[in-house]
């Protein structure tokens, strides 16, 4: 009896001894990251593109990091029909119900709804699209992994008026919309940048509608000032309507184009990647149409890891850079405060420690250094620049193109 | 006109017209705003959050009543409207460091101009081209705002503002701001109620039935159609106001044609031409709303397989615009007929048939 009841303490005490060894060596502290995506509103044709490759990132981050830091992250999607009015009055419940160590930003209405009161709220929100001036400001809690769009622009054109032209200098012809702040900013940002520059000249300005029907006479009333360049920072369907009406007019001027109405987008849109033959785009991430990187590789292996179709390109590219700086952000604050007292503070505090590599970031960016000065990083700024020859999108150079200093124009 | 209980009845004009006829009606009158008034200790920041949008919201679409659903004045610009509001409160906050309580009415001023410049073109067109100039209200607004120069609406840049404060109290929080803005909107409503009730309400309902009728028995229509633009308009310039302390930042794009559409759907299933339809409507579509923005990420999460987020999210685009065609087809009198019956049926109750 003495004896039943020894092994059946002995098998007790066992029992308990793996839970409890268990417990210890899987310690693992969930933390939630808030995400803002568009399912019902203008960019919904978007998310089936970066969902399944964020799935993936994030599953190979909580495998791999997370599992050494004993963290798992796990994102939380609300979709905000990319409504500033949703996001205000959604916000509140995140923070309560989901409490949230970071937030991914999907647009301008995330920024408008919320950089006010992240400072309040401690919760750091990281974007993927470049910036605008207005946003250009000190102490921000939003972290942008690009700078501004007339950065972007800059920077290939910089690079293209020292190689290609000499003597004089490039002629820059703009097309924009006024229905938007944001396309008008990036048209000062030229503005301003124009009047320190002895390279660059901005030949004129065509303000159109959104969806135009054509834009011939207005890219006549353009080609007569002789552009090098028409850059087009708005969306696809003017990069279209542009092609179209160049084709038209007998026009060889090519099109520089942001990543949102890349050469991908932009084809995608029209089906047919021959009619952006010729044209430029640059952005201050790579363009996706190497899928040799760590990025690439990182990212496609887990995707065939977890049967997940992924589209790699432009698109999943700015995302997953945006959810590389937050992974890497909960690195350094799990470093400094432990892997079990991580909040919106310490991932913000984290993003000022050291610079972000372009290692650490899987060569899908340049390193980043942020400081308090901006949201993004002023140091050592470069951009990728794509073109199109016979029909297929290549790079314009291997490597990085640094981006000169564009002064702030938003004081 | 309401059925009153047996023994109701009025001996003056005063007793007649007021708000309440009887001690229960003045008691639940009273319970509301308490209950109203207590939201932040029953419910959660979420809540609150939530309420107060649609407090906001319903300020804009109970102006667009006025403007639509009393005076028969088709209007796509209310979003613009509201703009406006947003934007004057800001540059006023700003650049003079003005109170919200200075502010705040200046917006829907400054609302009530640009509904006056858009509403007089009323006077000559109707239907489906007044429709079309309100539209441009929208199109040209952000003009408006981008060219008048960087100084008073910020340009491209926008206007970022600092919270409201009122002596030590500073409406910087979802709490703090919920008694800021119910206050307003239940300001905002009494005064609603008013309006549409005295002389300029019944003049406004006499244009709208008749526009060649009213002015025969001498309702001036080109007095009351601007009117009824600005006064409209006015509400969404106070809203405005609103939106830009609780939002603390105002540009150009937060004020589109999209939101003018929500709020004429809105009036639509709440019902025309009644005060209380607009806050249901309202409170309809802003609750539709949160409830699929809540929804939407459990059922992805949930049920990954049906669909995926692209069903789930984009599916309540479809379950909005079905709720006005449903409401259109089935109800076209809206919520309010339908909280009519209700209040009839239990006022007389237990013969409900009736």
């Amino acid at each position: 009896m003495k004896q039943n009841r020894f092994f059946v303490s002995l098998f007790i005490t066992l029992i308990s001894t793996l839970f409890f060894a268990q417990s210890v060596f899987a310690a693992k502290y969930t933390y939630n990251i808030s995400w803002s995506v568009d399912y019902s509103g203008p960019y919904a044709v978007l998310m089936p593109v970066l969902q399944p490759t964020s799935k993936a990132l994030f599953a190979w981050w909580n495998e791999t990091k997370g599992k050494e830091l004993g963290i798992e992250l796990v994102t939380k999607q609300l979709d905000t029909r990319y409504d500033p009015s949703v996001v205000a009055s959604s916000w509140p419940g995140v923070l309560s119900s989901v409490k949230p160590i970071a937030h991914l930003g999907l647009g301008g209405p995330d920024v408008a709804a919320l950089m006010k009161r992240l400072p309040n709220d401690k919760v750091p929100m990281f974007m993927s699209t470049a910036t605008y001036g207005f946003i250009w400001l000190p102490n921000m809690w939003v972290f942008q992994p690009r700078p501004t769009y007339s950065h972007e622009a800059i920077g290939f054109l910089k690079w293209f008026h020292d190689k290609n032209i000499n003597g004089r200098k490039l002629r820059l012809g703009i097309l924009s919309s006024k229905v938007s702040p944001a396309y008008v900013d990036i048209v000062n940002g030229f503005r301003n940048f124009e009047k320190g520059a002895d390279w660059l000249k901005v030949v004129g300005v065509e303000w159109v509608q959104m969806k135009p029907v054509s834009l011939v006479s207005e890219i006549r009333r353009l080609s007569r000032e002789k552009p090098d360049f028409i850059y087009i920072g708005t969306n696809t369907s003017h990069v279209i309507a542009v092609t179209k009406a160049k084709k038209e007019l007998g026009l060889k001027i090519p099109i520089l184009s942001a990543s949102h109405n890349s050469i991908q987008m932009s084809a995608y849109a029209a089906r047919d990647m021959s009619l952006m033959e010729g044209n430029y785009d640059s952005y201050a991430v790579d363009p996706g149409i190497n899928l040799n990187n760590a990025g690439a590789k990182t990212a496609l292996n887990y995707c065939k890891k977890m049967e997940l179709k992924c589209t790699w390109g432009i698109i999943s590219v700015q995302f997953s850079v945006q959810q590389l700086l937050v992974m890497r952000a909960v690195e350094r604050a799990a470093a400094k405060v432990g892997s079990e007292n991580i909040t919106g503070e310490a991932v913000y505090n984290a993003m000022y420690y050291s610079p972000f590599t372009e290692e650490d970031l899987l060569e899908l960016a340049p390193t980043m250094t942020f400081t308090k000065d901006g949201p993004f990083s002023t140091l050592n700024l470069k951009v990728k620049a794509t073109t199109v020859e016979n029909g297929k999108q290549i790079m314009v150079t291997k490597d990085w193109i640094p981006i000169p200093n564009v002064p702030k124009w938003v004081k | 006109m309401a059925l009153l209980p047996c023994g109701v009845f009025f001996t003056s004009y005063q007793t007649d017209m007021a708000y309440t006829h009887t001690w229960r009606q003045r008691a639940c009158l009273a319970a509301f705003l308490v209950f109203l008034f207590a939201l932040p200790v029953i419910f959660g920041v979420r809540i609150i959050a939530m309420v107060n949008m649609a407090a906001i919201v319903s300020i804009a679409v109970v102006g667009l009543q006025i403007t639509t659903g009393y005076a028969g004045q088709i209007n796509l610009g209310q979003s613009a409207f509201m703009g406006m509001g947003a934007f004057v409160c800001a540059s006023l906050a700003v650049n003079f460091n003005l109170p919200f309580w200075i502010t705040i009415p200046a917006g829907g001023l400054g609302g009530a101009v640009l509904g006056i410049v858009f509403g007089i073109p009323a006077l000559r067109i109707k239907g489906f081209y007044l429709a079309m100039t309100t539209i441009a209200a929208q199109i040209i607004f952000p003009l408006i705002i981008m060219h008048m120069p960087e100084v008073v609406f910020g340009g491209a840049v926008g206007l970022s503002l600092d919270p409201a404060k009122l002596g030590n109290i500073t409406f910087d929080t979802d709490i703090s701001l919920f008694y800021l803005i119910i206050s307003v909107a239940v300001i905002m409503i009494f005064l609603a109620f008013n309006i549409v009730r005295g002389r300029i309400g019944r003049a406004m309902i006499a244009v709208r039935d008749n526009d060649i009728a009213a002015e025969i028995m001498g309702v001036n229509i080109f007095s009351y159609k601007t009117l009824a633009f600005a006064i409209g308009a006015m509400y969404a310039g106070i809203a405005g106001g609103l939106w830009a302390y609780y939002i603390r930042f105002v540009g150009a794009d937060q004020f589109t044609l999209y939101f003018s559409v929500w709020y004429v759907g809105m009036i639509i299933v709440g019902g025309m031409g009644s005060i209380l339809g607009a806050i249901l409507g309202t409170i309809f579509i802003r609750g539709l709303v949160e409830i699929l923005t809540v929804m939407a990420p459990i059922m992805v999460e949930n049920f990954p397989s049906i669909g995926g987020p692209g069903l789930w999210f984009a599916g309540t685009n479809i379950i909005l615009g079905g709720a006005i065609i449903l409401f259109v087809i089935f109800e076209p009198r809206g919520l309010n007929h339908r909280w009519r019956i209700a209040r009839t049926q239990f006022r007389i109750w237990p013969y409900p048939h009736l």
